[in-house]
């Protein structure tokens, strides 16, 4: 045997010697070798080696780069061309492509930019990673509630008591309509009261005014940009003038007064969770409370603290709840520690998206929808990118000619791959260009179907996401193509001896039960949340919301609502008049009560009324009476619901008397109408009379007279307090707000769910036309021996039928679950049943098939002299 | 003026090979090189010689047949082009005439 050369000097000369030179020099250096190898291997190997090395020269190296400039902007050139050209030979295909693609990127855009609209909610402020919320969860029986509100004594306390803690800034609703003037001009405004530190620790755009002691004064307002702008008609109020809270309205009684503006904030350029118009400041709140609020178990204020940096928060969580413990059960310090009111934090700017508890437990909130959406959003950009893949691939069938002959040719597969991919990223490249401008044309108006403005911060981050998106979709659509075009083998090509695998056969029907599974279940859940909120917009509530006007009593009418109701009523459009405390459709009070000895707690919930409540609302009496002039003392009467007397286990209640808030006799039984939401069930509850402690009124109107009535009305309540805007509301408008979020979420829901069901659509048209494009001469074959139109259209979709009956089974199961669990939110809901997947699946079927059946009916019609001439 | 330019080493080569016209490659004009030189040289050194030649048109190569030999790799043959023969009679020329230049000085002990 001969002597072998050191394999791994050979293997680098390989590496780096050029082509041309390489046989010379191996076999020089090979001679030598075996040459010296006779008188001593070892010697032989050196030189070897050593030969190997001096060849390593700049000018015996290949070029690893055959950068050639001319070369490569002709080959674009050429590529460009040919894409061009095919896109206008081919302009059905393209044109599904592009529309395709663009719309789903357009739509997964929106979504982006609509998701990241809402996971930066709160994020802004510089104390993010410090800032809290102090939350209390009570548990005194099964269940534990959650509270945001703690006692007002709490923020003093953490701030003389607790190291860790470096701000406390307490925060408190105004429950109430206020009115802020200027000069003439009354505004109502919607305002908060907030500890001095306010803005040191939230960093709201504060564009006027000093950050460090805006709320120190007691008489001090900060306002919003906005409302500063409104108050007065000719000028913008600033900081340093004086705007009062005027003494008639209801909440004026206890704030009315003059203060001086301290600073103007702008929360319009934020990425806020609450919005509000101005800010007073809590002293002021702490000297107006009544003294019995001034207790542990009060829950007056929110309180937000930050924590110096390196506190742990599961320890502090311990820490602050012994703290408060401490303070709540003072006299009880034996307290069973499972029991009762706990303290724990949960930072700032989750709150927007984690705020629902269940038990005491998060569970979640809004990031539901938000993960819902993304899930959307996310499937209706792989149906496109599926269907662009399928369709290129699809494609590519009618352009094996030009693969082959450029193979022959000597193209390298490099050179082809090259091409494609040329093709597919302009391709996909127009669609980014298409969907971005669109989407940057379009996201102000997600803020129309979302509920809350979309405040967009346009930052790297962002920037990061889109062009991801773009990139990712462009190399996913476009590289699976190219590369699986670039590998056909170019002899079978030209021979016509192509055959796809199974595997691919199987992979392009697996894409395309995919597309249809994603579109099915879009539909089916579509139609299940159609019908639910149509359910809630046609459920017999139990009274009529239509035609039912309700504003505010305040002023002078709250002293004189017997002389406003009677003049109300005489005016001509106006049926029936009332009063109720609050929200007419969602009691404002609750309580537990016992109404008998021995029987288990019942809650309530229960509102004040005037007289006429009943009859302006269409509430049924089953029996008794309603409260009425006619009797006295009706203080001491209680009027019951259906769910009252069952959740009290009574008999025949009418004329007896129970202790519910006091001894109360029952005149009336009314039959069980929906408070709140469909979400919640029927609750017990009551209603008790009070007409001076009751602030809302409620008038039905004639249905036709609505813009008349509504004028004079008006005109009374101007005759009654003059200074204030009449500002109401309908009930039914009322009773939508309580679906804002189904609806709003309906809606998006719909347009992707349209999208979706649209491009899968386009994808099933390219790809239905390419197969009736394959299958030509099979088609021309059979009418040549006698097929008719019809044996051919079914020959053409019984793959298809096929295909959809798997994409049927597969999605009826998981639309079914989904929508079941959705539907668990209600109490009261639709019932699934077979008609509605029936719905579904006919639709889907419907449409799948006769956008096959017409492309092949338009084959079926070919003159097979056309397709089979040129064998 | 470059391209014509010879340098020593590849004269030497650009000599060898003429001198065994058709018949010189690597390792023989190596060690014919190495012979007459009486020192060791690289074969690189060589390579590096014959592609400059080559490349300024001094050179021209071909490949042998296939044999057994050198690993089966094929042995690729030099042989002088007019061009080279021309730049090497220059060279001599040159060479000659000023070394009759020198004069008849007697070198003393």
């Amino acid at each position: 045997m001969k002597p072998q050369p050191p394999k791994r000097a050979l293997r680098f000369l390989h590496w780096f010697c050029r082509e041309d030179y390489l046989e010379e020099f191996e076999g020089d250096l090979i001679e030598l070798f075996e040459e010296v190898y006779e008188e001593s291997p070892r010697k032989a190997r050196r030189k070897f080696f050593w030969g190997v090395v001096r060849c390593f020269r700049p000018a015996f190296i290949k070029a690893f780069y055959k950068v050639n400039h001319s070369n490569t902007t002709t080959m674009f050139k050429h590529n460009l061309l040919i894409t061009l050209r095919n896109f206008k030979r081919y302009k059905g295909s393209f044109l599904i492509n592009l529309t395709g693609l663009s719309v789903g990127l357009l739509s997964a855009l929106l979504i982006y930019f609509w998701v990241y609209s809402e996971l930066t909610v709160d994020g802004f402020h510089e104390t993010d990673q410090q800032l809290y919320q102090v939350m209390r969860n009570s548990n005194y029986g099964q269940e534990t509630r959650v509270y945001y509100n703690n006692s007002d004594l709490l923020p003093d306390a953490l701030r003389a008591e607790v190291a860790e803690v470096e701000y406390v800034v307490p925060f408190v609703e105004v429950w109430s309509d206020v009115y802020l003037s200027f000069g003439e001009k009354n505004i109502k405004a919607d305002g908060r009261l907030a500890g001095k530190d306010f803005f040191k620790v939230f960093s709201y755009d504060l564009i006027q005014g000093d950050r460090n002691n805006a709320l120190t004064g007691m008489n001090s307002i900060v306002l919003s940009k906005q409302l500063a702008a409104s108050l007065s008609a000719d000028q913008t109020v600033e900081v340093g003038q004086i705007v009062s809270i005027p003494g008639e309205t209801e909440y004026g009684t206890r704030y009315a007064g003059d203060y001086l503006v301290t600073g103007i904030f702008d929360l319009s350029k934020q990425n806020v969770s609450e919005k509000f118009d101005f800010l007073l400041t809590t002293e002021l709140f702490l000297s107006k409370r009544s003294p019995g609020n001034n207790k542990w178990n009060s829950n007056s204020s929110r309180v937000y603290i930050t924590l110096k940096e390196g506190t742990d928060v599961t320890q502090f969580n311990d820490k602050l709840d012994d703290f408060f413990r401490n303070k709540r059960y003072a006299d009880n310090p034996d307290v069973d520690p499972a029991w009762g009111e706990h303290m724990f934090l949960q930072q700032y700017s989750t709150r927007y998206l984690y705020n629902r508890y269940e038990n005491g437990v998060l569970s979640g909130g809004r990031i539901d929808y938000i993960i819902l959406f993304g899930a959307v959003g996310l499937m209706v950009l792989i149906v496109a990118c599926i269907n662009f893949m399928n369709l290129s691939t699809a494609q590519a069938f009618r352009r094996l000619k030009e693969v082959g002959v450029k193979k022959v040719v000597g193209a390298s597969r490099r050179v082809l791959a090259i091409q494609h991919i040329t093709e597919s990223v302009i391709l996909a490249g127009l669609s980014s260009l298409i969907a971005v401008f669109a989407a940057l044309l379009l996201y102000p108006k997600l803020s129309l179907i979302s509920a809350r403005d979309i405040v967009i911060d346009w930052n790297a981050e962002l920037f990061v996401g889109i062009i991801g998106i773009v990139i990712i979709t462009g190399l996913i659509a476009g590289s699976y193509p190219a590369f699986y075009i670039s590998r056909m083998r170019p002899i079978q090509i030209l021979k016509g001896k192509l055959k796809t695998s199974l595997s691919e056969v199987i992979v392009r029907k697996g894409l395309v039960v995919f597309q249809f599974c994603v579109s099915l279940i879009l539909i089916i859940t579509v139609i299940v949340v159609t019908r639910q909120i149509d359910y809630t917009q046609s459920k017999n509530l139990g009274y009529e919301r239509d035609n039912v006007l309700t504003f505010r009593s305040e002023g002078q009418m709250l002293d004189n609502y017997e002389t406003f109701l009677s003049e109300v009523k005489r005016i001509t459009g106006v049926k029936n008049a009332g009063l109720i405390e609050g929200n007419p459709i969602n009691f404002s009070n609750s309580g537990g009560g016992f109404p008998r000895e021995g029987q288990p707690m019942v809650q309530f919930t229960f509102a004040r009324v005037g007289y006429d409540y009943l009859e302006t609302m269409g509430i049924e009496l089953l029996e008794g009476r309603s409260f009425s002039r006619e009797f006295a003392n009706e203080e001491t009467k209680i009027i019951l619901n259906e769910t009252s007397v069952k959740a009290m286990g009574l008999e025949d209640p009418v004329g007896k008397v129970y202790n519910i808030r006091g001894k109360k006799q029952v005149i009336g039984i009314m039959k069980d109408f929906h408070l709140q939401s469909l979400h919640e069930e029927i609750k017990p509850s009551f209603l008790i009379f009070r007409p001076e402690d009751v602030n809302t009124v409620v008038i039905k109107i004639q249905a036709g007279a609505e813009r008349e009535t509504l004028t004079d009305v008006e005109e009374l309540y101007r005759s009654f307090n003059p200074g204030l805007p009449f500002e109401y509301e309908f009930l039914d408008q009322n009773y939508e707000a309580l679906y804002q979020t189904e609806q709003r979420t309906a809606s998006l829901y719909r347009y992707f769910a349209i999208v979706a069901v649209f491009i899968s659509c386009l994808g099933l048209l390219g790809l239905s036309a390419f197969t009736v494009q394959m299958r030509l001469k099979e088609i021309g074959i059979r009418k040549v021996l006698g097929s008719g139109v019809w044996r051919i259209i079914r020959l053409l979709t019984q793959d298809l039928t096929r295909t959809v009956i798997i994409s049927l089974l597969i999605s009826i199961p998981v639309g079914y679950y989904l929508s079941e669990s959705w539907l668990n939110g209600f109490a009261y809901s639709v019932d699934l049943n077979v008609s509605l997947f029936a719905i579904a699946g006919v639709a889907i079927v419907l449409m799948a098939w006769s956008i096959v059946a017409l492309q092949a009916f338009r084959a079926s019609r070919v003159n097979p002299v056309e397709c089979l001439k040129d064998e | 003026m470059s391209e014509q330019s010879l340098g020593e080493f590849e004269e030497l080569v650009l000599l060898i090979v003429a001198a065994n016209n058709k018949e010189a490659y690597g390792v023989q004009i190596l060690k014919q090189l190495e012979e007459r030189l009486d020192r060791k040289l690289n074969i690189s050194g060589i390579h590096v010689a014959l592609k400059r030649m080559e490349n300024k048109g001094f050179v021209e190569s071909s490949y042998g047949g296939i044999t057994n030999e050198r690993g089966g790799r094929r042995k690729k043959f030099y042989s002088i082009t007019s061009l080279g023969k021309k730049v090497l009679d220059r060279q001599y020329e040159l060479r000659t005439s000023i070394y009759q230049e020198i004069p008849k000085i007697s070198f003393g002990q």
